[in-house]
């Protein structure tokens, strides 16, 4: 009897540990931080930092080369393992400093870096924006736990980033709105505070997740219902087309406490606070939501145009149903849109944007006869570094659709041409 | 985690099965079925991040039903269904909105029991179920349903037979629902009848 009423309980506690989350905290600089008192980098200066370096101290961990790239308000550096940096930039009598933290993406390694860059050792070209400096030395170090850093770091410059690769508009998209959340990154998926987070991980476009409330406002989301892996435990559950968005915004938190964007408030902010050049808007909804969407990315257009933004907004259409709808809008063959399907379906709805699954292969006859069109092409989910590597260096692809944007910019960068 | 769960309830009641063959081989009873209702106090493990939980109301009565194959030796099988509220909450939300919100679910789980002892039975139960939540004082009342595909429930049992015919007792019951990550717990009483 002792036994079983043991057994019950070891049953009992082992059924209230299967859920398990992980929250994994960005090492933060805090008050403390050697930038308070630095000023920041202009952007030509930031542009003299861009460039391939190589790594003299830290190269165990984050490999032979480094990409360094700057986005609006991070400088972010891309190894080519899925590791990545993300540091805040000061500048103080020329000598540069950084702060930020590391991240592995394919597990919960992270830890804080600190670094500095010599008045001698390249400080001094980067604040007068040199554009050709001889030399750019970055010394620091970085931790493995909490804010503790002891382990030394050397990124030396060895070039710029090819300025015909540059010259060439290439989309590093980010899936989710910049990223995932169960890639435990700080901030939810399909949120604002992740449109704001994602310039830092080297995405230049977004792909938005998009379905309607029960009142019509279309709103950013991934999942057909609220559950536990994207939202914080609340009082409502069930298919999010169910709820108003009154509702959703009082009663629903995503998992980081950010409340539901509506797609409006979520292109707005992409307008007005980011750099980002592509919105891809994933529809979800098998259900009309076009005439919804179509007035909303025609206002956001116009307010990129009004405020000289260079920002693309294309509704996506991954389906025949979603087509069916797509057409049903007036002059549906001069909205923006971005096809997942066969070619023939891009050229009927005259869509921007070829967008094939990866899995279909870089298809480069495919894709030069969408160039031979004045179209673009896409490919999407694309996140092993080994099929990054390839459809970088193999197709033609205008843009790449990832989780992992550090990746796909450490394989775009650090090509010659 | 689930995976090394499932194998160790397996491991657990294979090991039960084996010991109770060397002493109890002879069967007890003949194969029969077993129509069981059971009414009680349930309770919810309140585990809300975005209400406060004195604005949980986790305790309710909750009602089973459970259908049972009853051989002559110490396992049987069935199936259970049941009506449990799961949580309401009463909550005041930005100084305008008086809310309310409520979660009722039906689970049906396959129940696989073993008699441990005399009249104490011990049964593990996978199974799906429908969640139910309504919503009021807060734009349109809203009811929405959805579908938990990965759920448990473990049941504690003492059954006494009165006469061939009926059988009362009450059961100690653990429910967990995946889809939401709801715990409960209930404790009934629980009638039966031999068929």
């Amino acid at each position: 009897m002792r036994r079983t009423i043991f057994y019950i309980i070891g049953i009992a506690l082992l059924m209230a540990g299967c859920y398990k989350t992980t929250n994994l905290a960005v090492p933060t600089a805090g008050p403390n931080s050697i930038l308070t008192e630095t000023y920041p980098l202009s952007n030509p200066s930031r542009k003299v930092m861009d460039g391939i370096y190589s790594v003299s101290a830290g190269n165990d961990v984050f490999g032979d080369q480094v990409v360094i790239k700057w986005s609006r308000k991070k400088m972010s550096v891309f190894c080519s393992d899925g590791h990545y940096f993300v540091f805040d930039v000061g500048q103080l009598d020329s000598v540069i400093m950084l702060q930020g933290y590391w991240r592995y993406c394919y597990n919960d390694n992270t830890g804080a870096a600190t670094a500095y860059i010599a008045r001698e050792q390249g400080g001094t070209d980067i604040v007068n924006a040199n554009p050709h400096p001889g030399t750019i030395i970055i010394k620091g170090g970085y931790g493995s736990s909490g804010n503790e850093i002891n382990n030394p770091l050397q990124f030396n410059y060895l070039r710029p980033i090819s300025p015909a690769l540059l010259s060439k508009k290439f989309s590093i998209l980010a899936h989710r709105s910049g990223g995932r959340t169960s890639d435990h990154l700080p901030v939810s998926e399909n949120s604002l505070a992740m449109i704001n987070f994602t310039e830092g991980l080297g995405s230049t476009g977004i792909e938005i997740d998009v379905q309607l409330t029960s009142d019509g406002i279309p709103v950013l989301y991934h999942d057909a219902d609220l559950n536990i892996r994207l939202t914080q435990k609340g009082p409502l559950s069930g298919p999010i087309k169910d709820f108003t968005y009154t509702q959703l915004f009082y009663l629903v938190r995503l998992i980081h406490g950010e409340h539901l964007p509506t797609l409006r408030d979520a292109l707005i902010f992409t307008v007005d606070s980011t750099l980002i050049t592509d919105v891809y808007l994933d529809m979800k909804e098998k259900v009309p939501t076009m005439s919804a969407v179509v007035p909303i990315q025609k206002e956001m257009l116009q307010r990129a145009k009004d405020k000289g933004r260079d920002l693309h907004i294309y509704i996506g259409l991954p389906s025949t149903d979603a087509i069916n709808d797509f057409m049903n809008q007036p002059d549906y063959k001069n909205i923006p849109s971005l096809c997942e399907l066969t070619t023939d379906d891009v050229q009927n709805l005259n869509s921007m944007v070829w967008a094939p699954r990866f899995t279909l292969g870089t298809q480069n006859d495919l894709v030069a006869q969408m160039h031979s069109q004045g179209r673009l092409a896409w490919t999407w989910t694309l996140d092993n570094e080994d099929w990054i590597r390839e459809y970088l260096n193999d197709g033609h692809f205008d843009g790449i659709l990832t989780n992992y944007p550090f990746v796909v910019g450490y394989y775009h960068y650090i090509r010659e041409n | 985690m689930k995976r090394y769960i499932i194998i160790g309830f397996l491991c657990l009641f294979g090991t039960w099965t084996a010991s109770s063959q060397t002493n109890d081989s002879i069967p007890k009873t003949r194969s029969h079925f077993t129509l069981a209702v059971g009414a009680g106090w349930s309770h919810y493990f309140a585990n809300m991040e975005l209400v406060p939980a004195r604005n949980v109301q986790k305790d309710f009565i909750g009602t089973s039903f459970r259908f049972m194959w009853e051989p002559e030796y110490r396992l049987s099988l069935g199936l259970e269904t049941g009506f449990y509220r799961i949580f309401k909450v009463d909550s005041t939300i930005n100084s305008e909105y008086n809310m309310k919100s409520r979660m009722n679910v039906v689970p049906l789980f396959l129940v696989i029991r073993m008699r441990i002892v005399d009249n104490f039975y011990l049964s593990i139960a996978p199974g799906i179920a429908l969640q139910y939540t309504k919503i009021t004082g807060i734009g349109p009342e809203i009811t929405s349903h959805q579908l938990s595909l990965a759920n448990f429930e473990a049941t504690a049992s003492y059954l006494y037979p009165l006469g061939k015919l009926f059988i009362v007792g009450g059961e100690a019951r653990y429910m967990y629902f995946g889809k939401t990550n709801d715990i409960m717990m209930s404790i009934s009483a629980v009638f039966a009848v031999k068929l």
